[in-house]
């Protein structure tokens, strides 16, 4: 047999220690297809084999990851121009950036397929091409620092009645940090305010910046918007500074991976928590305590920015996130069964709300949200829970939509109904 | 043609797919054209890719057979893909081609008593395999991975990891749906009568399938399959695969009652053939395979780094060298595992097999070997230097590879580096119960100009070796018949009467099985484009 | 008769034959086809004569109808256009035996007995259909696709790779056999056309002149069992269950008047008495141990087969009928051509027409009640039919036989049994049966319903055979 005498490696130092290159990683892309599908292993039906909403709903290659990264390469080559592409705009933003094709290409790749569509954002805000309906965010976040153009002055109402301490004035050891949807939607009011009732009830030194608080800017910069991230990111760390706390606590998951993940990427440094891992320590030292009976029968729903897309990336490493607290949570309530989804952890469906699909394309996010539903009522549950407002939003909008009968609920109201 | 007669050709064209699909199932939009221009083959990247004039979404056989009624009454050609893995480029500097994206055809059906599927193109090896599975059964998975397109796949190459048993994709194919270039509809096998069903591959009569598919298929250009019966295979497992962990780094370990893996190997690889010849003899395992060194590596590492750590560290050479690694099952019984045990053990001391240490199966088997069920790890074989090459691939005895490998080899050190050190890869592949075996000899490439130039220049010399010696290899099946044809009895003249007839206007995937510009010139066309 | 001198020329005056009595041998066979007579026969010994012989045909624009066994049933070589026979038989040679890779190399001549029993001296087999006739050539069984009575396999057919005289006259091979470099040349698939193609086609595609076929090697333990039923829906299920379990060599169904006709030495007493005793139907299924702990593996099959017996409630015996030493005739005929002069379908009333077809297990009984209906209307004795029941491939799919027995020297009961034949065949059809191999009258019912499958069969013989000299009227062609 012939021997090989020299070790042939390859001579670009990208192959042998994988580091971060735009075009290198959308050059690497190989079509594989592993994008528009769960880990092959984890499915468990034809139906619910889909990972990408995008592919799923709109089909053309252009909508998945796959063909995002041909485009952007294509873009970086020159080859492509943005006047001669009227979709090129649709294209890149109906995407959740749920991520959920980054993990499955990351099953065999080192590639970072998430972030190089994320740069091709920010490079077409930067060069001007912008959605209509992005836009009118945009200036409202600038002018109010609020994600739903609506006025900072109403961003503290929700706690209206509640005896919480203000940041502004008063010191604590953890700041709740509401995020833009609990602060201003009022239907979602009582998942805000059962987060505070809950830490409260378990002794947490908990306050909250009323209406000081601001955007989080995770939104923000996943819709393209670089600089109002940056503004925004340097204006909470600032603010959460001179409040002197120790810690946020989020009820959003938006928020959560924006100030652990997004806001050290930008020299930043904001320490979080999301609030169903302040109650699973706190059920884990005795502080809160399960006891009235919930008798529902449930299937949880991870959120994308809770669980895949809340680590920064380490090749080899897990693309872990908190996918195993807010279970035990609801294992630990009495009368509640917990059944699995089938596409769940990190390569859960995502709901339809992020990546400004909810504000540019509305009937894609119910549909994303629907194809969920469908999904949670496949299993037999009652109620599909979750620990992310957007993705409650989006979910009761489906169920409205469809008058579907499972109900749909945010972890911390069952903690708090089992109190 | 002036550009004002291009312009209107196109836009007659396009109106005619909306018209018949629906706008929203077409399109021409240069962001979503760029979106199939490329794939992963080292071509490609010689190339450039190359953008289709249209991409459509055909949702059903009657869709496809208006749209090649349509290509037929303007003259454009067409292809169409599977998961997109190899795609079925423009070539020869045809204008209009039309592309068909089969994500709309994604309908399975499972005759579970009599253990086969009718898939449309877009269905996968995952989601068959989960259906199955439920069901009691199972089918082949190939190693580009699961999520690859059952109907492509079977009707392109289609080893799957358990073809010890289940075969090579031409004996699993059963009733098969074709539209021809002519917009007919042919139906084969059982199908061909109409309250027969899918249930029945051969005939009838003379079985028209093998027109379509041999070691190779015929890449869409005799006609386009919409709908085909796959076999199924008893499983003895779950019905659904256990997994432990999280993304990359996942566990999948069935149980020890009913699977049971075991890995030894030989100072040669005519040992590890000639226990192989032995196992296949006592008809033991579910699989059985022997692969190269650089598979497990790419398999197992779970990053570039690792790979590399463990590449240059030389673990699995150490530890794999002329592995030969088999699972035997309950297929039967749990008592058939203790009998398959028992002989396997005594074949494997006969032979002089070293069964590998605790730690090589546990670093092996728990995170890969369930591969072999459902592959999610096929892909990896991109991550090491962005493409892959191969010089060899055949099909003939199980000790072919004795004789047919070294070649093989002498073309590969040639061209390393820049090809990337693959420890003389050498895949031995039993098929059938060793009716047969493949064996096959890649290896990685880096993305890069200069590498995939010189695996062009490989893959020549490796066609003429082929073609030369006689050798049925991969490479020369696959390359237009008009150029290899000459070397094996002029099948060309046979498959250009035959093409010419079913597509006089040679619009199905022209130049792919056989380039009949080049035919009609007198040429034999390029041998890669 | 320069035509006749040409012959002469490429085989030999001893190997051209055109006498009347010759002639009128070659015009038929045991099939219910219009009796049709060549002008020659001619008997090549090696491929360049057929080659040459099939040169001339192309000149000559005469048909060729290749034959490699001295016995036919179905029809397939009958001169329907008169032509010449090209008699095979004299290329009988095994060419080569590859124990280790498990195949031998034959000539079309080759007989069932032959090969049989050359391979039995080195312990080895090739998996064969029910009984073949013993001068059957074992080449054309693997080329025409006949059922083997083993269903343990994935791949149905026996037919590895070969070498084909195409009807252009060119050389061609199948499977890898194409690239002549390697040694193996084996392996059933290579370039498109694929050995498939070629298969069914009843000689209208070329002249086999070798081929690769598939051989075992003989178990080296068996234990045969009979299982009885008295119902043909009861055998279902247990067929599916043993089958998806993948227990047994050698599984196949007989009812009763098969049975005894085939077990039967003296006849016609023992054939009554055995036809009285056997069961309805009787399912045979042989559990077998190779080199490696047989008695082991025998052991665990059984077991497994007593577990389905208990769940389904049949009885698993190792005798039926009576007849002493059952188990081991059985075997021995299970893996043998027949071996007695009159051909077994032949025993009972002098001939036999059969209906054969694909389906799949569970429609079976509905097949049978169809064509029991239409035997009544036809005035035909359901006593008399035969049935031979051979599931395929772990029970996937099933091969039906049924037998028509009659007596060829009766007209009325021939004519009877003949419009009997031909309305069952239409209305298993109708029904969903198929023909996967239509011979005779068949081949018209089968392709007027098979869409553009005739258009395109007819593109891939224009392709090989552009004269149409090649056993032409057969298939759709």
């Amino acid at each position: 047999m012939i021997q090989i005498k020299t070790k042939s490696l390859p001579s670009d130092d990208y192959y042998r220690k994988y580091y971060w290159d735009f075009r290198k990683d959308a050059w690497n892309c190989s079509r594989c297809a592993c994008c528009k599908w769960i880990d092959t292993w984890e499915v468990k039906s034809a139906r619910f084999a889909g990972t990408c909403p995008s592919s799923g709903r709109y089909k053309f290659d252009a909508y998945s990851c796959q063909g995002r990264l041909d485009i952007a390469l294509a873009l970086i080559d020159g080859k492509l121009s943005y006047e001669e592409s009227p979709k090129l705009l649709d294209i890149y933003y109906q995407c959740d950036t749920c991520g959920a094709c980054d993990v499955s290409c990351k099953r065999s790749q080192d590639l970072q397929p998430l972030n190089v569509m994320l740069e091709v954002r920010a490079k077409l805000v930067k060069d001007g091409q912008i959605l209509p309906a992005h836009k009118a965010v945009i200036d409202g976040l600038k002018k109010e620092n609020n994600m739903l153009q609506k006025s900072a002055a109403d961003r503290g109402k929700w706690a209206k009645g509640m005896n919480i301490k203000n940041l502004t004035k008063e010191k604590a050891e953890f700041a709740y940090h509401a995020g833009c949807l609990l602060s201003f939607d009022e239907g979602l009011w009582p998942v805000a305010r059962a987060g505070i009732e809950v830490l409260k009830s378990a002794g947490v030194d908990i306050g909250i910046m009323g209406a000081s608080e601001m955007c989080c800017g995770g939104r923000a910069y996943d819709m393209g918007y670089r600089d109002e991230f940056y503004r925004l990111a340097d204006l909470n760390e600032k603010a959460l500074k001179k409040a002197g706390v120790k810690e946020v606590i989020t009820s959003c998951a938006d928020g959560y991976r924006a100030f652990k993940v997004l806001y050290p990427e930008a020299g930043k440094q904001v320490e979080v928590q999301h609030i169903v891992e302040s109650v699973y320590s706190l059920m884990k030292s005795g502080k809160i305590k399960l006891n009235k009976e919930v008798p529902l029968t449930v299937t949880y729903h991870d959120p994308c920015r809770l669980g895949r897309l809340s680590k920064p990336y380490v090749p080899g490493e897990p693309i872990d996130g908190v996918y195993e607290p807010p279970r035990e949570i609801l294992r630990a309530i009495p009368g509640v069964k917990l059944v699995e989804m089938e596409r769940i952890k990190e390569y859960a469906w995502c709901c339809g709300a992020g990546g400004g699909v909810k504000e540019a394309y509305p009937d894609f996010s119910i549909w994303t949200a629907s194809e969920r539903i469908e999904e949670a009522k496949a299993t037999g549950a009652e109620a599909i829970v979750t620990a992310c407002p957007w993705c409650e939003k989006n979910f009761k909008e489906a169920v409205a939509q469809k008058g579907d009968k499972i109900k749909v609920y945010d972890v911390i109201e069952l903690v708090k109904a089992a109190l | 043609m002036t550009e004002t007669n291009i312009a209107e050709m196109h836009e007659t064209i396009y109106k005619g797919l909306v018209d018949v699909l629906g706008a929203e199932n077409v399109s021409d939009d240069p962001a979503v054209l760029q979106s199939y221009s490329r794939d992963y083959n080292w071509r490609t990247v010689l190339t450039g890719g190359a953008r289709p004039e249209f991409i459509v979404l055909p949702g059903s056989t009657e869709d496809i057979q208006q749209i090649v009624k349509l290509a037929n009454r303007y003259k454009f050609p067409y292809s169409i893909f599977g998961s997109g893995f190899h795609m079925p480029l423009p070539r020869g500097g045809k204008r209009y081609w039309c592309m068909m994206s089969p994500q709309r055809m994604n309908k399975v059906e499972i005759d579970e008593q009599n253990m086969y599927a009718i898939v449309e193109p877009y269905v996968t090896f995952a989601q068959l395999s989960a259906e199955a599975m439920k069901r009691g059964l199972h089918v082949g998975t190939p190693i580009c991975g699961s999520q690859a397109s059952v109907l492509a796949n079977h009707l392109f190459m289609g080893y799957h990891s358990t073809s010890y048993r289940t075969g090579y994709s031409p004996a699993n194919i059963l009733g098969s749906q074709w539209v021809l270039p002519n917009g007919e509809i042919l139906r084969t096998g059982s199908l061909a009568n109409p309250k027969c069903g899918y249930f029945w591959g051969e005939g009838p009569g003379l079985s028209l399938i093998g027109l379509f598919k041999a070691l190779a298929g015929s890449f869409g250009a005799l006609g386009t399959a919409t709908k085909l019966a796959v076999k199924l295979f008893p499983w003895p497992g779950p019905q659904s695969l256990p997994t432990e962990g999280i993304t990359p780094s996942k566990k999948c370990e069935l149980s020890d009652d009913k699977f049971r893996w075991y890995m030894f190997t030989y100072p040669t690889l005519e040992k590890a053939i000639n226990a192989m010849y032995e196992i296949g003899k006592a008809e033991l395992g579910l699989v059985l395979l022997k692969w190269p060194t650089i598979w497990f590596a790419w398999y197992a590492a779970k990053s570039r780094e690792e790979y590399m750590k463990d590449w240059t560290e030389e673990y699995w050479q150490k530890y794999t060298k002329n592995c030969v690694e088999v699972c035997i099952s309950a297929l039967s019984s749990r008592k058939q595992m203790q009998y398959e045990e028992k002989v396997l053990m005594e074949i494997i001391q006969e032979t002089g097999g070293q069964i590998v240490s605790k730690d090589v199966y546990r670093k092996w088997v728990p995170f890969n070997a369930n591969n072999r069920f459902r592959d999610s790890y096929g892909p990896r074989f991109n991550r090491i230097g962005g493409a892959f090459g191969e010089v060899h691939l055949v099909w003939d005895s199980l000790d072919d590879p004795l004789s047919s490998l070294p070649p093989a080899f002498e073309i590969a050190d040639k061209h390393t580096p820049p090809f990337i050190d693959h420890d003389n890869c050498d895949n031995v592949w039993p098929v059938h119960l060793l009716t047969g075996a493949l064996s096959e000899l890649d290896f990685p490439v880096e993305k890069n100009v200069e590498s995939c130039e010189e695996q062009a220049k490989a893959a020549i010399e490796s066609v003429e070796h082929d073609m030369k010696k006689g050798y049925l290899t991969w490479l020369s099946i696959t390359a237009p018949l008009s150029s290899t044809g000459p070397a094996y009895s002029n099948l060309h003249l046979i498959m250009a009467k035959i093409k010419k007839s079913l597509d006089p206007y040679n619009l199905a995937n022209p130049t792919r099985l056989i380039d009949m510009d080049a035919m009609e010139k007198g040429s034999g066309g390029a041998l890669f484009h | 008769m320069a035509l006749k001198q040409e012959l002469i020329d490429i085989v030999g005056p001893k190997h051209v034959r055109d006498d009347v009595e010759t002639l009128e041998k070659y015009s038929k066979d045991h099939s219910i086809v219009q009796a049709r007579r060549p002008s020659y026969v001619v008997y090549p010994k090696n491929t360049n004569e057929v080659q040459s012989l099939v040169k001339l045909a192309n000149n000559y624009k005469i048909p060729l109808v290749p034959r490699s066994s001295s016995i036919g049933f179905y029809g397939a070589g009958i001169p329907l256009q008169g032509g010449i026979v090209v008699d095979l038989t004299k290329m009988n040679k095994i060419i080569e035996v590859d124990a280790k890779n498990k195949k031998v190399q034959v000539e079309p001549g080759v007989t069932w007995e032959q090969v049989q029993t050359e391979l039995g001296k080195q312990e080895l087999i090739v998996s064969s259909p029910l009984l073949p006739h013993p001068q059957k050539s074992a080449l054309t069984s693997a080329l025409e696709r006949e059922p083997i009575v083993i269903p343990k396999s994935e791949y149905g057919e026996t037919l590895l790779t070969g070498e084909v005289v195409l009807p252009n006259g060119e050389l061609f091979w199948l499977g890898s056999a194409l690239g002549k470099g390697l040694k193996g040349r084996k392996f059933p698939e290579g370039m498109i056309p694929s050995t498939r193609a070629f298969t069914g086609a009843q000689g209208t595609l070329g002249i086999l002149t070798w081929a690769n076929i598939k051989l075992e090697y003989s178990p080296k333990m068996d234990e045969l069992f009979f299982i009885p039923f008295a119902k043909a829906e009861d055998l279902i299920e247990p067929i599916y269950k043993i089958q998806h379990r993948m227990l047994g060599r050698e599984c196949l169904v007989l009812n009763n008047l098969n049975l005894a006709n085939i077990l039967c030495e003296d006849w016609p007493d023992e054939f009554q008495l055995l036809r009285k005793n056997l069961p309805q139907f009787t399912l045979i299924l042989c559990l077998y141990g190779l080199d490696r702990r047989p008695a082991e593996r025998i052991a665990y099959e059984r077991e497994a087969l007593m577990e389905i017996a208990s769940e389904l409630h049949f009885e698993v015996l190792s005798s039926v009928g009576g007849k002493p030493g059952i188990g081991k005739i059985m075997l021995n005929k299970l893996r043998n051509p027949w071996d007695k002069e009159e051909y077994w379908k032949f025993r009972y009333k002098g001939s036999c027409l059969d209906i054969f077809f694909h389906t799949t297990l569970n429609r079976v009984p509905e097949f049978r009640r169809v064509l029991f209906e239409l035997a009544a209307y036809h005035n035909y004795s359901t006593q008399d039919i035969g049935f031979y029941l051979q599931p395929l491939e772990y029970g996937r799919a099933c091969y039906c036989q049924y037998n028509l027995y009659y007596d060829p020297n009766d007209d009325i009961g021939k004519e009877k049994v003949k419009n009997f034949y031909l309305q069952a065949s239409e209305e298993i059809i109708n029904m969903g049966g198929f023909f996967s191999t239509p011979y005779g009258p068949w081949a018209e019912m089968v392709y007027r319903r098979s869409g553009a499958y005739s258009y395109v069969a007819r593109i891939f013989k224009d392709a090989v055979d552009p004269n149409n000299i090649m056993n032409p009227g057969k298939l759709c062609f």
